[in-house]
């Protein structure tokens, strides 16, 4: 997740079909700006939430939906 | 009552703080902190107008809010400063939100990246923190902000306080880590487990096949300071890497980790004139945002 490209649109919260991102305040350039991030509960098993989503292909529909390019994949599928 | 029997704390560490002299915070127009209460170490930098004045590392006690108005309770120590001189604190750290006196909190993250660009310069592009129970590997722009980052947190895995009790196990002085595991001829397969309580137990299994202290704090050195460099791969290495955190003192890990990537770190600035501590350098950042908080508060 890049904050700072994130526009709080919240088109990549609506489009994931495991809930799991939310909106959260994070400091910004000396400001607190709302801003879409992983739910503290899928955020250590984030590969395992999304793996249902192909990362392979790079398609998940959070990455589609944002209109940013806020939202990449570092994980290499084996 | 006395024990005779006490045990020797291999693990523990010097605590340490200190005062610029040549420095005055009555000719001083913004007084700031930063405290940064980590999961092992709290530590607390004052700033006089961005430049450090006094700064203090200690162990985190079983409370964050205790340890945090320890750190800095210690660091204003000599200084004639009350908590109403600061015009700002800043928290950061695993306890962040722990922190009593602090205006607000910031991440640790943006607070190393900050404090890194202070330590070593605006050419600082990859930090590495390796922290009590997490470790972090941050790609940072020239003006100290986070452009990203990737954090192993799952557990103590390859950080500070698994060292510690690895440390503790074989007997050597947490301080003496580093030389040791480089006093081996040849380097040893690295253990296969990171995770503090599979090393443990492989180091002991070691022991007992009749490998030496030396070869076995090695070798979990080396599972160490490959998995840090996995982390640091991930995120992308970029020149001008620089290690902070407690394990930048390390010289067992970095020299590995820098043989690794085959990259070089930049050389620690000298510690004891500036107080530009790697281990403090999320304090340091907090005490920087500190400021710039403060100033942006008076524009508005």
């Amino acid at each position: 997740m890049d904050a700072e490209k994130c526009n709080s649109c919240e088109e990549c919260i609506n489009s994931c079909p495991q809930n799991a991102l939310q909106m959260e305040e994070m400091f910004i350039d000396l400001e607190d700006k709302p801003v879409a991030a992983i739910t503290e509960e899928h955020r250590k098993k984030i590969r395992y939430t999304c793996s249902s989503c192909k990362p392979e292909e790079n398609k998940l529909p959070c990455i589609e939906a944002c209109k940013q390019n806020a939202i990449s994949c570092i994980w290499k599928q084996k | 009552m006395t024990n005779n029997n006490e045990k020797t704390e291999y693990w523990r560490w010097l605590e340490y703080k200190k005062v610029r002299p040549n420095m005055d915070p009555k000719k001083a127009k913004i007084i700031t902190a930063g405290v940064d209460v980590g999961s092992v170490g709290s530590k607390a930098v004052i700033m006089l107008d961005g430049e450090i004045y006094a700064w203090s590392v200690m162990r985190t006690g079983s409370n964050s809010s205790d340890s945090a108005k320890k750190a800095l309770g210690w660091a204003m120590e000599d200084t004639g400063l009350t908590l109403d001189d600061f015009h700002y604190i800043v928290g950061t750290g695993y306890g962040r939100v722990n922190v009593p006196m602090a205006n607000r909190a910031i991440t640790e993250i943006a607070c190393h990246a900050k404090g890194a660009n202070y330590i070593w310069g605006p050419t600082v592009r990859t930090v590495l923190d390796v922290g009590g129970q997490d470790v972090k590997a941050i790609k940072v722009d020239q003006n100290g902000k986070v452009v990203s980052f990737l954090m192993n947190d799952k557990c103590a895995a390859g950080t500070g306080r698994g060292m510690e009790v690895i440390a503790d196990l074989l007997k050597i002085p947490i301080e003496d880590v580093g030389k040791v595991s480089l006093s081996v001829t040849e380097e040893p397969k690295p253990v296969s487990s990171t995770c503090v309580v599979f090393a443990k137990t492989e180091a002991v299994g070691l022991l007992r096949k009749g490998w030496t202290k030396e070869k076995v704090i090695a070798a979990y050195v080396r599972a160490m300071a490959i998995r840090m460099s996995e982390l640091i791969e991930k995120v992308g290495c970029e020149k001008d890497f620089v290690i902070t955190g407690g394990q930048s003192k390390n010289i067992g890990i970095v020299d590995r980790v820098e043989k690794i990537l085959g990259v070089k770190r930049l050389p620690v600035p000298n510690l004891e004139e500036t107080g530009l501590d790697p281990a403090s350098a999320g304090a340091i950042g907090a005490a920087l945002f500190a400021k710039a908080l403060y100033e942006k508060s008076l524009n508005q």
